[in-house]
């Protein structure tokens, strides 16, 4: 006979109690280590306790009892299976396009939640905790020569997630109070920075640096009531108290996450019924505090979780919007003022923290990758993850052209390594704008004279006398027929291109695409009219990987595409693509209909290595006959 | 008073709520997530000790530290289900249980495996009752046509 449901759910909850025990002993309490909540309340009864062990660990800057162990004893399994691996060709070396190189190896001990500010000419980290300690020393990382030097240590102990630059300061602050270091002097002072009223406020929950002073966002308490509202405070460093700026009548919940702006703060709630996030924001220029009012997603869909992220131009959120049809789904939200704007990211990522780095542009970072997200796209232009690439609670800061990332941890133990991120990359080559360079007309120069140039969406098919009888000849015959044709290159407009880099560009496009099976072979010549940057070349739909300097490669797994692109000194972009089975010489490749549950088939090698030839063949013809356009 | 206070509550809060953060978040947030909203309650015990549904604050205050932590999108861990009388067609409960919207396991695993009270898991979510009775419902409608149906 057969169990009912419930006997199962009573059964397999005995389990679950039975696991989290498990858990809780192998991960949460070891012999020597109490539960957090324990330690918490030792700490409370014998205070003079956590200042002996900060001390102990500020003196060697190394924990001394041992990290609890992660290892967990139960059985696990995924429930969402959705990888979507990306596969490099063996030959292909795994570097990603985005200029990743990792930084040299930093005095300070592994950490997370460490604060971290650009100084100028310095990658300053401080503070930070491991899972027992929190750490009083800094370090500053100079980037033009690869070096770190160790910084003055500070008396008073603080996470320093809760961090900003003054123009000359590093100024910390948590819970109730902070520190202030001089980078000019290496020193630092607890005096600089009253401490706030614990009778009137809660907490710190963000600190901003704006016109000149620190707004700091906490919880302005309601005498003789519970109850706590969302305030804003300020003070000179070196002043006598903090000034109250504006007190919101939201009351505050633990729930809530907020985010410092270039303009004031953020926060945001989920709805206890996940069918809405409320967001209300600091304007510091007219001390204000504006409801905006709930996000309501579309669809039916329900708020897992709304992260609010600072954006150049104020703030945009990464949501995980909830169906049960489809599942979890990342979205970038903005609010334009009247309306919500919400742009799919198209799968499900996780994210811990976020840097926008100029632009619409957002690094986010999970434990699993790291991706780069266009806000106003909400496409995912690049992403990174190899091993050492995903990382939660790291100690981050833009400096405007790179992005430096130290510290965190991954799924396992803190860490101690960092990377730095460029924009464009380590260049490949010297990119510079040629005279013959000009912008053209946004039409048509010259009629087409051949059915096969494509400017538009639309591919010419190969006429059936033409296509060859097995499905591996015709990538070949594909190739030929393209390369027969690449001396006519039209001119034209490639709107999406151009406007990515901000200029006009010339564009020569010529595809070619067998009949019944819509495979294609396609090369675009894409130049534009200003300097360019690797990033802004290369196309943003799917992830590459650098074969040689000059040259990049990527699959879709989700459309079958194979993709060259090369990259020339003059910042001409040859893009080589082959997409459907017929094209990549095989069969039983699926043009779109990949699932996200299917791991994609991968064409022979020696697809890549045709796509290469193409592109060389077509740098070759391009060099031969350049002529001024326009 | 205090310490002796908060660990008569700890001492009864602490197995329900990781239950309940258990069945939403997996085994290893789900602990994790406890741990942290029992640090919460015992820092701030003087308010939340006055507070009419502690449990359900704590509930929020986990969900608030999964968040925090952003490991809300991490995949949770659950172990496979002990069979003693499987057959060749029996099907996983834990991947449908798994794949049920989170606040509907929850309420269907607290009120099928653990036998709260509707009221108490209305309390701890802070919903209607009849909303946990509607979770309740659709939760056991969509495991049964998932598990048996087949």
């Amino acid at each position: 006979m057969s169990t009912s449901i419930e006997d199962r759910l009573r059964a397999y909850a005995q389990q679950l109690d039975d696991a989290a025990a498990g858990q809780e002993v192998s991960t949460r309490e070891p012999p020597h280590i109490a539960p957090p909540w324990r330690v918490a309340l030792a700490v409370g009864v014998a205070a003079a306790a956590i200042v002996a062990i900060v001390v102990v660990a500020q003196r060697d800057d190394r924990p001394r009892m041992t990290d609890a162990p992660s290892t967990t004893t139960v059985t696990t399994t995924s429930a969402t299976d959705a990888a979507t691996t990306t596969t490099v060709p063996e030959a292909v070396a795994p570097m990603p396009v985005g200029g990743w190189r990792d930084i040299a190896s930093s005095p300070l001990t592994a950490r997370e939640d460490a604060g971290a500010v650009w100084t100028g000419s310095e990658f300053l980290v401080w503070g930070g905790r491991n899972d027992n300690f929190m750490y009083q020393q800094g370090a500053a990382y100079d980037p033009a020569t690869d070096t770190w030097r160790s910084i003055a240590d500070n008396q008073w102990a603080g996470i320093g997630s809760m961090s900003v630059w003054t123009g000359t300061q590093f100024v910390v602050i948590w819970k109730l109070s902070g520190a202030v270091y001089d980078v000019a002097t290496d020193t630092w002072s607890q005096d600089a920075l009253a401490a706030l009223d614990p009778d009137e406020f809660g907490g710190f929950l963000a600190a901003a640096w704006i016109d000149g002073q620190l707004l700091a966002l906490t919880m302005h308490r309601e005498p003789g009531t519970a109850v706590g509202r969302l305030a804003v405070v300020a003070i000179v460093p070196g002043d006598d108290s903090w000034r109250t700026l504006a007190v919101s009548d939201v009351e505050y919940g633990p729930q809530m996450l907020p985010v410092a702006t270039p303009t004031g703060f953020t926060v945001s709630q989920i709805a206890g019924d996940g069918t809405n996030a409320q967001v209300w924001t600091y304007h510091a220029d007219s001390d204000l505090w504006i409801d905006r009012g709930p996000y309501t997603p579309p669809d039916g869909q329900l708020v897992e979780s709304f992260l609010p992220v600072s954006t150049d131009s104020g703030w945009a959120a990464i949501a995980s919007l909830w169906t049960e049809a489809d599942g979890s789904q990342s979205a970038i939200v903005t609010d334009s003022g009247d309306t919500w704007i919400t742009n799919a990211l198209g799968e499900s990522i996780s994210v811990t923290q976020a840097v926008s780095v100029g632009g619409d542009r957002l690094v986010l970072f999970g434990p699993d990758e790291v991706d780069l997200v266009s806000v106003s796209t909400g496409k995912i232009v690049d992403r990174w993850s190899a091993d050492g690439f995903g990382r939660m609670f790291q100690a981050l800061a833009w400096n405007g052209t790179e992005l430096f990332a130290w510290g965190g941890r991954a799924d396992g133990p803190v860490l101690a390594t960092g990377k730095i991120w460029t924009p464009n990359g380590p260049s490949p080559a010297t990119t510079t704008t040629t005279p013959d360079v000009r912008c053209i007309d946004t039409t048509r120069s010259s009629p087409t004279t051949a059915a096969d140039w494509d400017d538009s969406a639309s591919s010419a098919t190969v006429p059936a006398s033409e296509q060859p009888a097995t499905p591996t000849d015709h990538s070949k015959a594909l190739f030929e027929l393209l390369l027969r044709r690449l001396p006519e290159y039209t001119t034209g407009s490639h709107g999406d291109r151009s406007a990515s880099a901000g200029g006009c560009a010339t564009t020569r496009r010529a595809a070619v695409t067998a009949a019944g099976t819509n495979s294609s072979v396609a090369v675009s010549i894409v130049r534009l009219t200003e300097p360019i940057s690797i990033e802004a070349s290369i196309p943003h739909d799917v992830a590459f990987t650098r074969l040689a300097p000059d040259l990049f490669v990527s699959d879709s797994p989700t459309t079958g595409n194979r993709i060259v692109v090369k990259v020339l000194d003059d910042g001409t972009i040859i893009d080589v693509r082959a997409s459907g089975q017929d094209a990549l010489g095989f069969a039983g490749w699926p043009t779109t209909t990949l699932t996200a549950d299917h791991p994609a088939p991968q064409p022979p090698e020696q697809t890549i290595d045709d796509l290469i030839e193409l592109a060389n063949i077509a740098t070759d013809q391009l060099i031969s006959t350049r002529q001024p356009t326009g | 008073m205090g310490v002796t206070e908060f660990e008569q509550f700890a001492g009864n809060a602490r197995p329900r709520l990781q239950r309940a953060l258990v069945a939403r978040y997996g085994i290893e947030i789900g602990v994790e997530a406890t741990s942290d909203a029992m640090t919460y309650a015992w820092e701030h015990w003087a308010r939340v000790s006055a507070m009419d549904n502690v449990l359900g604050y704590l509930w929020r205050v986990a969900q608030t530290s999964v968040r925090r932590h952003h490991r809300w999108n991490t995949r949770p861990t659950y172990p496979a289900e002990r069979v003693h009388d499987a057959g060749p067609d029996r099907i996983e409960l834990p991947p449908a249980l798994w794949k049920l919207r989170p606040d509907v396991r929850v309420a269907l695993l607290l009120v099928h495996g653990y036998e709260w009270p509707y009221d108490e898991v209305a309390a701890l979510l802070d919903v209607p009752l009849s909303t946990v009775r509607n979770h309740v419902h659709r939760g056991l409608k969509k495991l049964r046509a998932e598990l048996e149906e087949r």
